[in-house]
This record gives structure tokens, C-alpha cells and sequence, in this order.
């Protein structure tokens, strides 16, 4: 009986939720929590924002219900739609005002490193700066085709723009993405420091 | 343009170097808070819309409550005239002792009508010649005698809407002819023109305004 809500669909588990089931509310989240959350974190930087950001799209679907339209799109697209909505403000504060500690010397220390999760922190860091350094709008796009691995029309659907301003988008995300990360793409051992 | 960059450009997979480089940056889980956070929100909607609910459904009985009493205690009241809530086959047409009994408030408004004061048309000035005068008077007292015997109390109620007017030992030619001037009338004879209509018309003017057969 603890797995009959796994097999409902989004739907039926949204009318259940009207219902006052409250199993059927958290299913709901333990669907879509992930990509609500890698996608918050990744767009601000912040696990404390991306916190408040998946809380609020979830209590969304029990304060306005009658938002999601389930013949326009699927729950997850709507939930990435709202979690992009909400996110793109923090981001874009965040990136019009960058503080000392959003941009850091990203130059990694001469010579080879001896611990490897040492090494994969330090890349992970420099990503993080670079994707971060990114426009808010560009650096939506190029997450969800890279780490979401969603089609184009899908993320035109999210962020809310044609697919043609997408494919623009993303192009000019992985251009300013590749002249930030020079170094690491090409096998280099580092880049000099992150331009964007 | 390389062939690798226009693949970028129709929005195709990245290539696996930088793609790579991406994924050193892994984002952790949500974390286990946030599912208790939500259960607290969900019961605590839950809560708020079932109060809600209980207030529409105990504000909806009251007004059923209060509208259905109110309509039994119309139906039931014999005096009211219903409404046309009840159906024709159930309406009586009055009894005539009724019908009689409720005339007198339909006349009502008419009678307050004609206690008003009603203005007093102004009497028209006669002319007479002194024969004529003298005439109305002698036939005027001859009438009072005859009929309007004075000292006799009548009523005449005037055709006008101004209330009852009661005369007590008046004499009647004096109030009637009360308003007949008596004074000198010129008798100059009217010369009428005769059926002999003379059609002598100067045909020089019917020339001047175009007339002619």
C-alpha cells in the first residue's frame, strides 16, 4: 500500500492533494525535488536560496493550484518554470552586484596536485565561478541543456522565449563559457583566471 | 564558421570536453528539511481551508434557516396578501362582502382630494341693458318665492370642488345678480351689409399680381 501513490500519475496526485492527502503533496516533491533544487543552487549559488526558492514553488501548488495547466505542460516544466522565475530575481541582484567574495582568484597553485578530491574541488570551484559570472539569462539556459539535459523546446517553454532566442542564448552561453574554462576544456592545467 | 560550432549553434550536445568540465561542479540534494517544512505548510493550509469551509457551510444554514422562516411566517399570516410565490390554482378571488368593505379606501383619496381648497374662478362681468336688468331681478325674486323661500336652510353643493356652502336667509336673487353692472349701453343700430356682395374689382390690380384665368 506504500507504493500505490508512486504509480499515479501528476495529476491524480494533484487532485488527491485537493483532497487534503498529504502523502500525495509529498510525493509530488520527492518527484521533483532534485531538479528544482540542483536548478535553484545552481542559478544562485546559494543552497540557503535554493532552499527558500524549492519551498516556495511547492507551497505554490497548494496556495494557487489553478496555475498549473496540465494540457499546456508537464508538472516538472511548470515546477522548473516557477523555480526559474523565483531564482532569476536573486541572480540577477546577485550578479549586478557582485561582492569580493563572488569573484575570486581562480588561479589553482603551480605544480601538480597530490589529492585527486582536492583537485575536483578546486575544478568544481572554478565551474561554479564561471557559470556564475555568466548573465542570469544565458546561464539558465546553458543549465538546463547541460546539467538538466532538457530538449530545446522545453527550455523555450521554461524560460518563457522562443526557441530561436534559445538556441541564441545558449550559443553565447557555451562561447563566454569556453573563454572562462580555456585551460580546463583544452587539457591545460588551469586557466590564467576567469573572464567573462 | 567550423562545422563543430554551427552543431552549437542549432543548439546540438556540447561537446564532451567542456561538458566535462561542467560537471565537475555537482550540486548537492535537497535537503531533508525542506519535505518537513512543506508537510507543516500543507497541514497548515489544510486547516485554513477546512475553516473556511466550515464557515460558507454554517453562513450558507443560517441563510436558509432565516429565509425559510421567514417565508412559512408570510404563508401562514392570513392578512398579507401573499405574493405570487403561491401557485393560481391556490388564490382566491375575494368574497363581494369584502370587495364592498374595501371600496371605501380606494375612494379615500379622492374625498381628501376635494376637502382642498379649490380656487375661486372669477366671475365673468355682465352687461346688461337696465330693461334686461330689472328683469332678472323681478324673475329672480319671483324664483326665490317660489322655491328658495327664504329662511329656509339649504344646501348647495357647488359645482365647483370646494366644500358645501350653506346659506341662511339670503336672498337669492341678490346673491345671483350680485355682479350685474347696471349702467349706460350704447344702442347704436348695426347696419349689416346686405346679400349683395359688390364684386366690382379692379382688374388693373389682378393684373399687377399676376393673377388672371
Amino acid at each position: 500500500m506504500t507504493d500505490a501513490p508512486a504509480r499515479r500519475s501528476d495529476e491524480e496526485l494533484l487532485q488527491a492533494t485537493a483532497a487534503g492527502d498529504e502523502e500525495a503533496f509529498v510525493e509530488i516533491y520527492r518527484r521533483h525535488q532534485d531538479r528544482v533544487y540542483r536548478f535553484a543552487y545552481r542559478m544562485t549559488g546559494s543552497p540557503e536560496t535554493a532552499r527558500d526558492v524549492t519551498h516556495s514553488c511547492f507551497a505554490s501548488l497548494l496556495e494557487a493550484p489553478q496555475r498549473y495547466r496540465a494540457r499546456r505542460s508537464g508538472l516538472g516544466t511548470y515546477l522548473c518554470a516557477a523555480a526559474r522565475h523565483q531564482s532569476l530575481r536573486h541572480a540577477t541582484r546577485a550578479w549586478r552586484e557582485p561582492s569580493v567574495a563572488a569573484s575570486p582568484d581562480l588561479r589553482p597553485g603551480r605544480g601538480p596536485s597530490p589529492l585527486e578530491l582536492v583537485l575536483d574541488d578546486e575544478r568544481g570551484r572554478v565551474v561554479r565561478a564561471a557559470l556564475l559570472a555568466l548573465a542570469p539569462l544565458h546561464r539558465e539556459v546553458l543549465i538546463l541543456a547541460e546539467y538538466e539535459e532538457l530538449d530545446m523546446a522545453t527550455i523555450a517553454e521554461i524560460v518563457g522565449a522562443e526557441v530561436g532566442a534559445v538556441k541564441v542564448r545558449l550559443h553565447r552561453a557555451r562561447q563566454k563559457l569556453r573563454r572562462a574554462l580555456e585551460g580546463y576544456v583544452r587539457g591545460e592545467a588551469a586557466p590564467a583566471r576567469v573572464r567573462v | 564558421m567550423d562545422p563543430e560550432e554551427k552543431r552549437h549553434w542549432r543548439g546540438g550536445p556540447e561537446p564532451d570536453d567542456l561538458r566535462a568540465v561542467l560537471r565537475q561542479w555537482k550540486a548537492p540534494g535537497a535537503p531533508a528539511e525542506i519535505e518537513e517544512q512543506l508537510r507543516q505548510t500543507f497541514r497548515q493550509h489544510r486547516a485554513r481551508s477546512r475553516r473556511t469551509t466550515a464557515w460558507l457551510a454554517l453562513a450558507a444554514g443560517l441563510t436558509l434557516l432565516v429565509g425559510g422562516a421567514s417565508y412559512f411566517s408570510r404563508r401562514q399570516s392570513p392578512s398579507t396578501p401573499t405574493a405570487s410565490t403561491e401557485p393560481h390554482a391556490a388564490t382566491r378571488s375575494p368574497a363581494p362582502a369584502a370587495a364592498a368593505t374595501s371600496a371605501p379606501a380606494e375612494v379615500r383619496p379622492l374625498v381628501r382630494r376635494a376637502a382642498l381648497p379649490a380656487p375661486t374662478p372669477a366671475e365673468p362681468e355682465i352687461l346688461v341693458e337696465p330693461g334686461q336688468a330689472e328683469l332678472i331681478a323681478r324673475m329672480s325674486r319671483a324664483l326665490n318665492r317660489a322655491t328658495w323661500e327664504p329662511g329656509r336652510a339649504t344646501t348647495v353643493t357647488p359645482r365647483s370642488e370646494s366644500g358645501p356652502v350653506e346659506l341662511r336667509n339670503v336672498d337669492i336673487a341678490a346673491v345671483a345678480v350680485s355682479s350685474v353692472r347696471i349702467g349706460p349701453v350704447d344702442l347704436q343700430p348695426i347696419e349689416w351689409p346686405s346679400n349683395d356682395i359688390d364684386l366690382d374689382v379692379d382688374e388693373s390690380s389682378i393684373k399687377r399680381s399676376g393673377g388672371g384665368v
